[in-house]
């Protein structure tokens, strides 16, 4: 029985060690990170790491002290011996991505750690990251409680406005880049999944992903709102270029003037501040 | 051959060593001779660290892809324009282009949702034996549709081939039209080329048909010489030229179908790289076929340096700056060759 005991406890204490070996790897100086995605930095820097950041992708525009960590270039199109260069201890990459490039098992051979990091359209996905970022960074619990708490309270402000509401206004998701380049939203995008979640319903439920916007179907899909990109709609010039385009004249949202125009980042990546976003859309959506 | 250009060659051919070594002590990874030296000895002793890594599976297989992609498309330029008698004249007209590019963009397209669930590099070995494929197809038909009773008509196959290109890029835009906002950036980078992935399997594909390639074009050196007078003058002349015109389109489309398969669409070398020897060296195909190669060669190697280094830590495709350094220094060249024609 002692033996047993003995053996039992001598088991508990490997498991231990086990547990504690990645940790004891975490203790040392502080890592160089490199992250490859918008929203992944944006979650790196609101638990403190933004410091230890040494390169990003193109998308990683917020916060501002971005501008200052050199861009990698777009994931598809990464230089293997740049990022060598800048010695990464972790390259943290949006799992979805992970097979974007071959690049990856070049790092990979060269040595440097991958960390596919899965992620959702859902509230809870900067605290879902931060929790997967904690296997290699030594992230306190009390961060990553902070950020549950303060996505759960704007989680629970967004139900109570819309608990005060039935309207369910169609929303027309317009993707542009310049006057001669507009896509629409069908379902399964980023885009449908904030308008869902803040009260609105899509306008387009007919295709998957995005299509070129004809003129024809944007009358057929009669929006309440249009909701764009902040810079999509600067790529037209504004309000004013917007109604250069066929059909746009005729929608009730144009009428009724409901055109919102919001950042990109913020309304698409489901960050650390997705509850604000969600807000700010679902009051415009109920006006 | 004059004795210019017998010198050039050896001239050439330093120029190239001296590139291949210059472009691994260059990049965005500084590395010192000592380190370069350890990286040697480390490799010959199979130990392996970040810069042995670096050196030996990053940044010489890409070096060496470069040399033999612009080697392979120079010299495939060059034996079609002397095919064509037409200055104008590139593998591109032929079809193997816009076929690889029909093929590898379907592929993207097409089994973009059921290949994104595998690695990387299987799914740009689909993407490139798609291209290769595509190259060689279009390219046969080209060549079945000009040919009648064993004889090609070379003016039929420059319009065929222009047809044949009109109506794949037009597939190639449904495609596009069909595909994804991931797709179309696929789709464009693959359009602009890229050495970036290279590795040795890549190389090990590459180099026997480019190099094997390569030395058969040659030996057709003096028979396009005559062609150069006219077909019928160069039957006359003793030429099977049948026979030649079958050969070259047939090593120029697996060289120039290789290299889109390995890198995208590389323009401009295999038009600009022969016609500026030509400027200086005058037409003898015994020397343009292989000053083409290594001058192909070199320009690449140069070009990818500078794909690689301007803009670290990120990159720029090698397809532009092709044509961003090609083409200004041409037409310099051809400005100074037009004044010199008329002080004579």
């Amino acid at each position: 029985m002692k033996k047993i005991k003995s053996l039992l406890f001598l088991t508990i204490i490997l498991f231990a060690a086990c547990q504690n070996e990645p940790i004891a790897d975490n203790s040392a100086e502080a890592k160089r990170i490199i992250s490859l995605s918008g929203f992944l930095t944006e979650v790196l820097f609101d638990l403190g790491y933004g410091e230890q950041i040494v390169g990003t992708d193109i998308t990683s525009a917020y916060p501002s002290e971005t501008d200052s960590i050199p861009k990698l270039g777009h994931i598809s199109q990464l230089n293997a011996e740049a990022i060598l260069a800048l010695k990464p201890d972790y390259i943290f990459v949006e799992k979805s991505q992970v097979n974007q490039t071959e690049v990856f098992a070049q790092l990979k051979n060269a040595g440097i750690k991958i960390i596919p990091i899965t992620t959702s359209r859902h509230f809870n996905n900067a605290v879902n990251a931060a929790n997967q970022l904690k296997n290699n960074l030594d992230i306190e619990e009390e961060q990553i409680e902070a950020m549950a708490k303060k996505i759960e309270t704007d989680s629970l402000k967004l139900i109570e406005i819309l608990s005060n509401t039935t309207k369910k206004p169609k929303v027309l998701f317009i993707y542009a880049r310049g006057a001669g380049n507009l896509s629409v939203s069908g379902t399964g995008t980023a885009a449908e999944a904030i308008i869902q979640k803040t009260g609105g319903q899509n306008a387009i439920t007919s295709f998957e992903n995005f299509k070129p916007l004809t003129p024809e179907a944007l009358i057929e899909s009669g929006p309440d709102v249009i909701l764009m990109f902040s810079s999509g709609l600067a790529s037209l010039d504004g309000k004013a270029g917007l109604v250069q385009i066929k059909g746009i004249p005729q929608t009730p949202a144009y009428k009724n003037n409901r055109i919102i125009a919001m950042d990109g980042h913020e309304l698409t990546s489901f960050g650390p501040r997705v509850g604000e976003t969600a807000i700010m859309l679902a009051k415009k959506l109920q006006e | 051959m004059s004795i210019k250009s017998l010198l050039s060659l050896p001239i050439l051919l330093f120029l190239l060593i001296i590139s291949i070594v210059g472009a691994i002590f260059l990049g965005a990874y500084q590395t010192s001779f000592a380190e370069i030296g350890q990286a040697m000895m480390n490799f010959l002793n199979g130990k392996n660290n970040a810069i042995t890594y670096l050196i030996f599976h990053i940044r010489l297989p890409r070096i060496l892809l470069a040399g033999l992609v612009g080697g392979g498309l120079a010299i495939a330029g060059a034996a079609i324009q002397g095919l064509f008698r037409n200055p104008l004249a590139e593998p591109s007209l032929i079809g193997i282009t816009s076929g690889a590019m029909l093929f590898a963009v379907s592929s993207i397209v097409l089994m973009g949702s059921f290949l994104a669930t595998f690695s990387a590099i299987f799914q740009q070995a689909t993407v490139s034996i798609f291209a290769f494929i595509g190259g060689l197809s279009t390219t046969y038909l080209v060549y079945f549709l000009s040919s009648k009773h064993g004889r090609t008509n070379v003016m039929t196959m420059l319009l065929a081939g222009i047809a044949i290109t009109a109506f794949a890029a037009a597939i190639t835009g449904i495609f596009i039209f069909l595909s994804d906002d991931q797709q179309l950036r696929d789709i464009t980078f693959w359009s602009l080329g890229s050495v970036s992935s290279a590795s040795w399997i890549q190389l090990g594909i590459t180099a026997p048909i480019v190099l094997i390639g390569t030395f058969l074009l040659n030996t057709h050196a003096k028979s396009l010489n005559a062609i150069l007078l006219g077909e019928k003058e160069a039957t006359y002349l003793g030429i099977k030229v049948e026979k030649v015109k079958s050969q070259i389109i047939l090593i120029t489309a697996l060289i120039v179908g290789v290299s889109i398969a390995m890198t995208g669409i590389i323009g401009f070398v295999g038009l600009i790289i022969p016609h500026f020897l030509r400027l200086i060296f005058g037409t003898d195909y015994r020397f343009l076929l292989k000053g083409s190669a290594l001058l192909g060669a070199i320009f690449l190697i140069i070009a990818d340096t500078l794909a690689r280094t301007i803009i670290a830590p990120a990159e720029l495709p090698i397809g532009i700056l092709t044509a961003l350094v090609g083409a200004p220094f041409f037409l310099w060249l051809l400005l100074q060759m037009q004044r010199k024609n008329s002080e004579l």
